[in-house]
């Protein structure tokens, strides 16, 4: 085996090959895994990715290797923070992407399984929810309001506890 | 005796058969000649063996063979009582094929235990190994509990010798042989099975089909169809292709499969001979070895009894997986390297299916987040799609696991045995799928006639359709009219409504399986337009899901169904369960044929699935939550029916309650009388509103009852 960085090709859902170093991929508990069960020239054409598209798999190397220094993540899902407000500049600059996007990040970094991304992710969703009324987020996400009046009602009803609290009350 | 030769450098074939199941629902079954049609089962009830069942893992180690006696082969594997011991030695081939000891790996010399249920050592019997992995599988199949036994390894460590015997290759002259003591487990199996059943009284009767099977490269192939006639890879375009589907009994069955009635064993050796020709065949023509492909035997047993019409029904699948060698000890390229990547990737699939379920089974008590956010890939490959309810679903599995106990082979043992244990982890639920009483069996051939005969009428009403109408492509608004208007008028369907009028969508199915039609290209397309229809808006769909029976609807239309009924709306029977899953490959090849005709995706969000729109939530404060919990339904039900408010509680206030009360504070506060709150901001609003429900409670004045109602949302504990 040679010393010097060996390199991984994925190959994307639409057809696109990209090299990444080993270490870079190893990111991806998914593909570490791969990498572990496969022999070295098994992985000679590429690993395919059904799931995610080149223009994805580029910003999900991109965190990567930006990260790639990072400890790993703390395995203990509970004692994670539930904070949002410590995104790193470099992060939040990172998630300034189109809402499609970032869905279909949440999505790879999933399927890949890279903790780290998708709870940036996720806090920035979240962050977009926060402090909006149920119809600004509704309008945020372009989601449709399926309620009939009387389930609005009744679910305002079971959440109006906390609405003086938030920051948008009626 | 689990002596097959053992040819290191090249892969030895080895064929057998295996075993996926088969149950369908009735109007989408192939007909072909001998094929039987199944009643659609109605839902297993658990009776008595109904105890989560681990998969029953058995390690099989082979006798020394004489290339491996040859060449100095040390011994590297050490049993005591269930125990194996490996120890690990590390080689790679050169470019002239031959092998040299490696030693930078970091494996190289250590030595690994492994538990199984029961190792056989070389010495053991073919019934040693019967009487464990296959005479128990027989009461539980005749009982109506699916049976499973998959033989697992590297080419060469005697998986078709388990499995049939020195004859494998052959699975009549197996079955025939004289040779009782080599037979293998199919053969001694299957006599065990036939006798039983010829000795039953004769108020039961029996009626047993079989199906086989190959995956190849992701593909997969009907080894009985008719016409397959040695060309079963050519012929594909000309016959129905097999899809795996799944019923919301989560049973698997395959579309358009063969089925064939076998009366005795020696008509499934017949087929098994017959099935493996086709293999061979192809093989050929590919330039591989069966070793290369999964194959899969699926016998489907019904059985009757004649007094009560209890009904059950059990498959029995017999896998045979590909081997799965380092490419380069096997000297692969090209094509075979091709190969090799599908099938290691499938079996690596299944790695992940059997990690996903074990990390799942661990985790269950500690982490509900790595729980929910966790899902098993069995979509992944065919292959883990036809065996999920062998491996943590409705089966009694017994697994194989066949190694060969020379240091040479150690690295490749080492993933085998690997494999093995972690799947004795695995919990399986098997149900015995057992049917009712009469009136629910006349209830159901009663809807089902009622089907067939709508479907027949709308089928000559489409035919009509479709032999008035040109052929030259047309916009999608025109065509969706004529669908209508020819479609629904001549069928003297007993409902009236369109939305409950039978599915435009079960008409390309239906042709598809009635072999007498074949389409132009042109005529095809037309037909392909009907299953982007959506059964309940007769609209090509935007954004097409998967219902638990099986059918894709619009997302948005199947939800305000869902809202009002738990029935299917195209079946009519019971929905097992409300998820809708995505049909993407619908919705790309509905894009692909009307690009830029239908609206986007309404709300990207909701391409998301559930568990990560929760994992987003989870970054939620509470009062957040609370008004993304009035977003819509979908949002509604991720945000109440998961314990994600106690884990906000834990971890953004500090504060450890149990999650009944969290649930309480938020039921509370629809009914107690609004009060200012203290100033101090959320945390004490959380405390003060659980001090006033306690207080409420207290005074006798709201029983759990009301809560609970109040609440609308599920209390888990």
């Amino acid at each position: 085996m040679s010393g010097d960085h060996d390199m991984v090709k994925l190959i994307s859902s639409d057809g696109h090959t990209i090299e990444v170093p080993e270490d870079i991929v190893r990111k991806s508990q998914t593909l570490q895994n791969t990498l572990d069960d496969l022999a070295k020239d098994q992985l000679e054409n590429g690993i395919p990715l059904a799931n995610v598209t080149h223009a994805i798999l580029t910003k999900v190397v991109e965190w990567c290797t930006h990260h790639k220094d990072d400890p790993p993540p703390p395995e203990d899902d509970d004692a994670r923070t539930r904070r949002t407000d410590d995104i790193t500049p470099w992060d939040a600059d990172f998630c300034k992407v189109e809402q499609t996007v970032l869905f279909e990040l949440i999505l790879a970094a999933n399927y890949l399984d890279i903790k780290g991304l998708l709870d940036l992710c996720c806090k920035t969703v979240a962050n977009m929810i926060k402090g909006k009324s149920p119809e600004q987020i509704r309008q945020t996400f372009n989601i449709k309001n399926d309620f009939t009046p009387e389930e609005e009602e009744q679910v305002r009803k079971e959440n109006e506890w906390c609405e003086e609290a938030g920051s948008t009350g009626k | 005796m689990a002596d097959d030769t053992h040819r290191p450098l090249s892969s030895s074939s080895s064929s057998s058969s295996s075993s996926s199941s088969v149950l369908s629902p009735s109007s989408s079954r192939p007909m072909t000649p001998q094929s039987r049609p199944i009643s659609p089962p109605s839902r297993p009830i658990s009776p008595n063996g109904d105890a989560q069942d681990g998969i029953r893992v058995l390690c099989r180690i082979r006798p020394m063979n004489d290339d491996e006696l040859a060449m100095g082969a040390d011994e590297a594997i050490e049993v005591s009582g269930n125990t194996v011991a490996l120890t690990v030695t590390s080689y790679t081939a050169d470019e002239t094929g031959t092998l040299r000891r490696s030693r930078d790996l970091r494996r190289d010399g250590r030595t690994y235990p492994f538990k199984f249920h029961h190792v056989f050592r070389p010495t053991a019997t073919q019934h040693d190994v019967y009487a464990l992995a296959g005479e128990p599988l027989i009461d539980d199949v005749l009982e109506g509990i699916n049976g499973a036994i998959i033989a697992y390894g590297q080419t060469g460590s005697g998986k078709t010798h388990t499995m049939f015997g020195p004859d494998g290759d052959d699975p009549r002259a197996a079955y025939e042989s004289l040779d009782e003591y080599h037979k293998g487990i199919v053969p001694r199996l299957m006599a065990d099975l036939f006798r039983r059943v010829d000795l039953a009284s004769d108020s039961y009767s029996f009626d047993v089909t079989a199906s086989y099977i190959e995956i190849y490269m992701e593909a997969l192939c009907d080894l009985l169809h008719p016409d397959t006639d040695g060309k079963p890879w050519e012929g594909a375009a000309s016959r129905p292709k097999l899809e795996i589907r799944q019923t919301s009994e989560n049973a698997i069955w395959i579309k358009g499969v063969t089925q064939v009635e076998v009366r005795s064993a020696a008509d499934v050796f017949a087929l098994l001979r017959d099935g493996n020709r086709n293999r061979h065949v192809a093989a050929t023509k590919m330039n591989r070895t069966s070793s290369r492909s999964h194959a899969v035997f699926v016998l489907t047993v019904h059985k009757s009894e004649a007094v009560s019409g209890e009904h059950t029904m059990a498959q029995l699948y017999l896998v045979d997986l590909a081997g799965s060698e380092k490419v380069s000890k096997a000297k692969t390229d090209g094509m075979r390297l091709q190969e090799a990547k599908r099938i290691n990737f499938s079996l690596h699939t299944l790695g992940r299916v059997i990690d996903a379920l074990t990390t799942h089974a661990r985790s269950k008590r500690s982490s509900r987040s790595t729980r929910s956010s966790r899902h098993i890939p069995y979509r992944d490959s065919q292959l883990t799609r036809l065996l999920s309810n062998c491996f943590g679903g409705n089966a009694r599995t017994s697994l194989i696991v066949n190694v060969s106990p020379s240091d040479w082979n150690s690295v490749e043992s080492l993933s085998t045995l690997m494999f093995g244990a972690r799947s004795s982890l695995i919990s399986n639920a098997p149900t015995a799928n057992r049917y009712h009483t009469v009136e629910e069996l006349s209830a159901q051939l009663k809807a089902a006639k009622t089907l067939i005969a709508t479907l027949t009428a709308e089928n000559a009403a489409l035919h009509h359709a479709l032999a008035s109408t040109s052929l030259a492509p047309r916009p999608l608004t025109e065509a969706i009219e004529p669908a209508r208007h020819h479609a629904c008028p001549p069928v003297n369907s007993p409902v009236a409504s369109p939305s409950s009028s039978v599915p435009s969508h079960h008409v390309a199915v239906v042709v598809a399986g009635s072999r007498q039609l074949y389409f132009s290209p042109e005529q095809r397309r037309r037909q392909e337009f009907f299953t982007f229809l959506c059964p309940l808006t007769n609209q090509v769909m935007t954004d097409p899901v998967v219902a638990a029976d099986g059918i894709s609807y619009d997302r948005l239309a199947l939800g305000r169904w869902l809202e009002s009924h738990t029935t299917s709306p195209a079946t009519g029977n019971e929905l097992l369960h409300t998820h809708m899953l995505p049909n993407s490959t619908l919705a790309r090849l509905i894009k692909l044929r009307y690009p830029g005709t239908l609206a986007p995706a309404i709300d990207a969000i909701n391409w998301l699935p559930a568990e990560l729109i929760d994992a987003i939530m989870r970054f939620l404060d509470p009062a957040s939550l609370c008004a993304a919990a009035r977003v819509s339904r979908r949002w509604y039900h991720i945000s109440s029916a998961h314990p994600v408010w106690r884990a906000l509680l834990a971890a953004d206030h500090g504060i450890t309650r149990d999650a009944e009360y969290v649930y309480r504070t938020r039921a509370g506060a629809a009914v107690a009388p609004r009060s200012p709150p203290p100033a101090a901001g959320m945390l004490a609003k959380w405390l003060y509103h659980d001090a006033h429900v306690d207080a409420l409670i207290a005074a006798g004045r709201r029983d759990p009852s009301t809560r609970a109602r109040n609440c609308g949302i599920m209390l888990r504990r």
